[in-house]
């Protein structure tokens, strides 16, 4: 099953798929990449932030980034058990 | 090379790693306190530079870059970095060798900076840094195996420990390793990067189970923010219930100064010079020293353990609500040191009416230079009660003064993105949240001489400088013999001042404050040399000592005049600094004097507004 | 010489100084505008470098003394190296 990071449940673990551009250049979504973004990296929500639920705590690699929706919203994923 | 140019010919090393790599650790501990900071030319950047003399003899001389995450530049730092690393730095020679630092917990993100910066064919050394923390958390790298797939030197520090670099420094003694064999400009870095990771490094957990406890409290919507709040009100009761004895200190030695300049040297002009001009007006601001290094260690606790960037994490979302960019945050942040690297710091944000509105409203976050002045009011003013047992009054109201300039700030930028369209434009965060990391005292002792020294340097110069012109405004020119007022009135000060008064009567500035308001446009904290100077000399005729600064405006003043000048300080774009890089980054004299007009209204609003309402109330 | 007739001078040397280290901290960009006056008015560069400033030292870009190498424009931002 695949779909948006913005869109995953806190906990689950994910799978990358890809970052999408919008508009070109898109510097947020290379940036993205440069952080770790990208096929094949292991990805879960950590949580979110008091107001509105935004921004998102990620968790990409060995890493944790604070992502708002909108950058989220780049980044196509996918969950485990798709492929099996 | 032979040996003998070795030793002669010092050896340039950049540090170049992505941020929080504890690359800034590592210099500490190469270089001691044989540091230079200043700043790179033409840019707001932070510049460090230090000296260490490798065990051969021969010298070294170390850049700490700023922190990068690729060589792509989104920022004027990561753009600094990128320039010196590739040798295209105007005013920066490129490195002999660059000492790459990677995190060894972190080294998915770290390793691929490591081969972006391969590409570039340079002589380069990896410092595995946090060697300890990984070995704890089981983390199990083969520094050897991966020495081999990169082709530079890997070597494993704790920058925190003491002799934690020992390795890395008898490495860098001798000849430079040969640049490593160049990548294929079209290899995938990621690819590269898992590859060499799943030979060299075997990682039981991706994050330590103690940082995810923490973070379960201090991020939690509702805990996380009480937290942050009890935090803040800390550090502020700090700044009053720690510094008291040494600012008495301080106080009393420039006191004693004062006594000793007027009993030795002989009645006239000099030595009104020395104790009114000199003394008083240097030494009124050197008692605030230890109230900065209160803050600033704070400030780089804080720093140091990883907690500003959640607290950006938990307001983030209020911050836009407000009407500015998440993006904002850092530029704000800084500003709480100077405004100028706040608004310098705003070039990160490509919408250009987002950066005006958040250059708009940096200067009203508290900078360290208002410190001073809100110091010497509340001092004066505040009784120093406890209230409920554990908070101080001083301490609250210095805590409500810099809530003041926050929420100033805020409603500033809400009501500007009322009137003016509403941004559709996307903002990005992409913020790193670090490990939690115990500060080391050693680094956070040298950020705070760091600090000390530019404070000290100021009072040494511009304070000093402005102090001996004030006092000599004051003096001159000398009344005749059938003056009968203070002779002060007499002066340029004194008509200067009360030319001014006209204006800022209403808000309750007596002719006095007027003039300290002129040298204050210098920098902030001068303002409080500026009303010491006024009132020694103002003084010195009736009195043989000094009088001292807090007990002197405690009677001279009401209360109302006093909360008037704290409110005009929390919005008044007051230092002349900060008037020029709004000019030079708004390339606008148009947009600087909308936002000199702007500022220097509300801060006349909110003191005309303080002053009646605390005078109508006592 | 007696005290009396030494103060005015200590004096004004306090007062001059105290002008030109005013103008340097507080006010880098005049002093650089009055050193470049003061060269063309013949003053030898390294007196002038000295008493206002270099402007190769300072290289702020402002534009105002046209003694920078640097463009006055902010660093260009999302720039890449290799493209």
């Amino acid at each position: 099953m695949t779909m948006k990071l913005s869109e995953l449940t806190p906990g689950v673990p994910a799978t990358v798929l890809q970052v999408c551009e919008q508009g070109s250049p898109d510097p947020i979504a290379s940036r993205l990449r440069d952080l770790g973004f990208v096929a094949g990296e292991p990805v879960s929500l950590v949580a979110h932030g008091p107001f509105g639920a935004e921004p998102l705590l990620v968790q990409i690699g060995f890493t944790r980034f604070a992502l708002r929706r909108s950058e989220a919203a780049r980044i196509t994923i996918e969950l485990p058990g798709a492929r099996a | 090379m032979n040996s003998a140019s070795l030793i002669t010919t010092p050896l340039s090393l950049a540090l170049v790693g992505v941020p929080n790599c504890g690359k800034t650790a590592l210099f500490n501990r190469l270089t001691g306190s044989r540091q230079k900071v200043a700043n790179y030319a033409g840019a707001t950047v932070e510049r460090k530079e230090g000296f260490f003399v490798l065990p051969s003899g021969r010298h070294a001389r170390v850049l700490d870059l700023p922190g990068a995450y690729s060589l792509n530049a989104t920022s004027p730092d990561e753009a600094v970095t990128r320039d010196v690393c590739l040798g295209q730095h105007p005013a920066e020679q490129q490195p002999d060798l660059l000492l790459c630092v990677a995190d060894a917990t972190n080294l998915r993100l770290h390793l691929r900076f490591v081969l972006e910066l391969k590409r570039l064919g340079r002589p380069m050394v990896l410092a595995l840094n946090m060697a300890d923390a990984a070995a704890r958390r089981g983390i199990r790298i083969d520094a050897q195996a991966l020495e081999a797939i990169l082709g530079i030197p890997v070597i494993e520090t704790i920058a925190i420990k003491k002799k934690g670099a020992a390795n890395l420094i008898a490495a860098l003694d001798g000849h430079l390793p040969p640049a490593p064999p160049k990548l294929a400009e079209d290899a995938d870095l990621h690819a590269e990067t898992r590859r060499i990771l799943a030979a060299t490094v075997s990682m039981p957990s991706p994050t330590s189970p103690v940082d995810a406890a923490i973070d379960r409290w201090v991020l939690h919507p509702v805990l996380g923010l009480a937290i942050l709040a009890a935090v803040m009100l800390v550090v502020f009761q700090s700044v009053y219930a720690w510094a008291g004895p040494f600012s008495d200190g301080i106080e009393a030695g420039v006191g004693l100064l004062g006594e000793l300049a007027g009993e030795h040297l002989p009645e006239g002009l000099l030595r009104s010079l020395l104790v009114d001009g000199v003394i008083a007006g240097v030494g009124g601001v050197l008692v605030f020293l230890p109230q900065i290094l209160i803050l600033f260690f704070f400030i780089l606790v804080l720093e140091e353990s990883g907690y500003l960037p959640r607290a950006a994490f938990l307001l983030d979302r209020f911050m836009v609500g407000a009407g500015l960019s998440g993006r904002a945050f850092i530029p704000m942040l800084s500003s709480f040191a100077c405004a100028i690297p706040g608004i310098m710091a705003t070039r990160s944000i490509p919408d250009p009416r987002d950066r005006f509105l958040t250059i708009l409203v940096a200067p009203m976050m508290t900078c360290s230079a208002r410190l001073p002045v809100y110091a010497l009011l509340i001092g004066a003013f505040i009784p120093d009660r406890a209230i409920g047992g554990v908070f101080n009054l001083q301490g609250l109201t210095l805590f409500a003064l810099y809530m003041a300039g926050i929420f100033g700030a805020l409603g500033v930028a809400w009501v500007a993105r009322l009137l003016g369209r509403r941004g559709a434009e996307e903002q990005a965060l992409m913020m790193e949240i670090p490990a939690w990391r115990l500060p080391n005292p050693l680094d956070v002792l040298l950020g705070l001489k760091e600090r000390g020294m530019i404070f000290l340097r100021r009072a040494g110069t511009l304070i000093l400088a402005l102090s001996v012109l004030l006092w000599f405004l004051a003096t001159f020119p000398t009344p005749p013999a059938d003056w009968t007022r203070p002779a002060i009135e007499y002066s340029f000060a004194g008509h200067i001042g009360r030319a001014l008064a006209i204006f800022f009567e209403p808000i309750g500035f007596s002719w006095q404050i007027c003039v300290a308001l002129i040298p204050g446009l210098a920098a902030r904290e001068v303002a409080v040399a500026g009303l010491a100077s006024v009132y020694a000399v103002a003084g010195s005729g009736e009195e043989e000592t000094a009088q001292l600064l807090g007990a002197a405006i405690a009677n001279e003043w009401s209360l109302a005049t006093a909360f008037a000048l704290l409110a005009w300080y929390v919005f008044a774009p007051q230092c002349l600094a900060t008037l020029s890089v709004v000019r030079r980054e708004t390339a606008s004299w148009r947009a600087t004097a909308v936002w000199a007009a702007l500022l220097t209204g509300l801060a006349y609003g909110a003191a005309f507004l303080t002053f009646h309402i605390t005078a109508a109330l006592t | 010489m007696s005290y009396a007739s030494l103060e005015p001078v200590i004096l004004a040397l306090v007062l001059v100084f105290s002008l030109w280290l005013a103008l340097r901290k507080a006010a880098p960009k005049l002093s650089l505008l009055i050193g470049a006056a003061t060269r063309k008015a013949g003053l030898p560069e390294a007196v002038a470098s000295r008493l206002f400033g270099s402007p190769a030292a300072c290289n702020s870009g402002c534009g105002s003394c046209g003694g920078c190498e640097k463009p006055a424009e902010s660093t260009p931002v999302n720039f890449h190296p290799r493209s």
